[in-house]
């Protein structure tokens, strides 16, 4: 099982180019280089292995490097084979001296064997981002269970995952769900997702916004953005939501609330962000506009029900990059961009390097959390404490250059006494 | 065998003169030179020239793609940029998919 490589990357002679975006990369990444700052003074890693699982990107190269600053004995392997930048690896590996596992479009068994080589680190603390490093250690690399001190998960459906395990008592050490931190949600899901879906749609259609009803399906996070972002462009926006909380929230955003049933009959352009499946069916596209426009913003293409889209077309072609024109058999034209994948990721660009800034410091300064609080941490799933959300927001501020109020003593008592006395 | 003059190598090669000294300035086939200066073709050369035109009618390959697939070995730089502008036009679809497929396989464990 032991690896005799020290690192495995396509190709050294690339590192120059990897160099050049990482710091290209680290300049829109404040909050996480003010973290790498600190770091190197403070030493808070020091003496720690660690392996990480990551999409090995100029963003998690800036993380690698704030947590070498810190001390850690730091491996890399990639938690997607096709997503590595294989000049990134060869500037962590050749510049940096973070040993790199991975090589885009690698097959399975080295994805796979690349994984065990960042488990043969005998990691103190593990990243993940799909619970990769995880998995191994729970199945066949068991006996390394207890040199964990505690690991960190990116992706919500991971953490499903680990929650599962934690129920059947079979979590082996502590993880911290970075997927749930304030700063996170707020950065990733709410302003970087509610961004780049609108970027999506605009570039795969070049449609306009304006004067559009565009709805909405799912008002959380990502709901919560994309609505408020498609209302800025002018949109009429409609919400369509199963929890009351969040429907009345909509509506007292100003949002228009209805279900998908009536929305279906006035809609322009809908737009999934829910997490479930089939939330727009073969009974609302029969009811749809001729010209509806249909994309999906959730993690998979089963919130927009594509086979029933398919039997009731009576022809399909490419009307444009992307964009899959589906003619019923009535003439009414409805359009499907990129298939109902992930339109951020499709027809856009995905995440801007700043909004990675966010999730990345909770990554580094869970770690440091972990280190510190060692002893009381159990074998459970633990959101991100409040102090690391309000200490990378206060890195955030600092970086935009934007000042707050400081409470005086007498304040602070006075809330105090108020919070005692009621 | 000293070697071949321009004139002869392009009689025994199929090249005309003029892309012999081409071929030459651009660094892919280099003859060496006589005393008196003139371009001698050597066996090697010659076994370049034929394997080239050869490269040539297989795969469709202008003389200029070959000098840029020379200057992709020589200079890490250009190497680096253009593998990442190609990684950048065909990452997306293909490691969303994988993703995709990777969360439905936790979902079901």
């Amino acid at each position: 099982m032991a690896t005799t490589k020290r690192h495995d990357v396509k190709d050294l002679s690339l590192a120059p180019e990897g160099v050049r975006r990482i710091e290209w990369a680290d300049r829109q990444m404040p909050v996480l280089s003010a973290i790498r700052r600190r770091f190197e003074e403070e030493q808070p890693l020091a003496g720690y292995r660690i392996s990480a699982c990551l999409h090995v990107t100029t963003e998690t190269a800036c993380l690698m490097r704030a947590l070498k600053a810190g001390g850690g004995d730091v491996v890399l392997c990639a938690s997607n084979p096709l997503s590595t930048q294989d000049d990134v690896a060869a500037a962590l590996v050749a510049e940096f001296d973070i040993p790199v596992f991975a090589i885009k479009g690698e097959d399975n068994d080295t994805y796979y064997s690349h994984i065990e080589a960042a488990v043969d680190h005998r990691p103190h603390l593990t990243m993940d981002d799909g619970a990769d490093v995880i998995g191994v250690l729970h199945s066949h690399r068991r006996e390394q269970l207890g040199d964990i001190i505690a690991g960190t998960e990116e992706t919500t459906t991971g953490v499903i995952r680990l929650k599962a395990l934690e129920r059947e008592g079979a979590l082996g050490f502590p993880i911290i769900a970075v997927n749930d931190a304030l700063t996170k949600h707020m950065f990733d899901n709410r302003y970087g997702t509610g961004q780049s879906t609108i970027d999506g749609i605009v570039r795969a259609t070049n449609v306009l916004l304006a004067g559009k009803r565009f709805v909405v399906a799912g008002y959380g996070w990502v709901g919560k953005g994309v609505s408020q972002r498609a209302r800025g462009l002018g949109a009429q926006v409609i919400v369509t939501e199963v929890e009351p909380l969040q429907a009345l929230e909509a509506a007292m955003d100003g949002f228009e609330v209805m279900p998908m049933a009536r929305a279906a009959e006035v809609g322009d352009i809908f737009c999934t962000a829910t997490g479930d499946k089939s939330v727009v069916r073969g009974e609302h596209m029969e009811r749809m506009k001729d010209g509806a426009i249909l994309a999906n913003t959730g993690h998979f293409n089963v919130e927009i029900d594509i086979p029933a889209l398919r039997a009731l077309a009576a022809d399909t072609r490419e009307a444009r990059q992307f964009v899959e024109e589906f003619t019923l058999a009535d003439g009414r034209r409805l359009y499907l961009i990129a298939d109902g994948r992930l339109v951020n990721l499709a027809a856009a660009e995905g995440h801007p390097a700043l909004v990675m800034d966010m999730s990345f410091a909770n990554q580094a300064l869970s770690l440091e959390y972990a280190v510190q609080n060692a002893p009381e941490l159990e074998r459970r799933v633990y959101p991100v404490p409040e102090a690391i959300d309000r200490e990378i927001a206060r890195l955030k501020l600092a970086a935009m250059g934007l000042e707050i109020d400081v409470l005086s003593e007498e304040q602070e008592r006075y809330l105090a006494s108020w919070q005692e006395g009621t | 065998m000293d070697g071949f003059t321009v004139g002869d190598a392009a009689a025994h090669t199929g090249w005309s003169a003029r892309m012999l000294r081409y071929l030459e300035a651009a660094g892919l086939v280099v003859p060496g030179r006589s005393a008196s200066g003139y371009r001698l073709y050597g066996l090697l050369e010659l076994n370049q020239l034929q394997a080239l035109a050869e490269l040539r009618r297989r795969f469709g390959v202008e003389l200029t793609e070959l000098a840029f697939a020379a200057r992709l070995r020589t200079e890490p730089a250009l190497r680096g940029a253009v593998e990442s502008w190609l990684a950048g036009i065909d990452a997306a679809p293909a490691w969303v998919e994988w993703e995709q497929h990777k969360h439905e396989r936790l979902l079901a464990a």
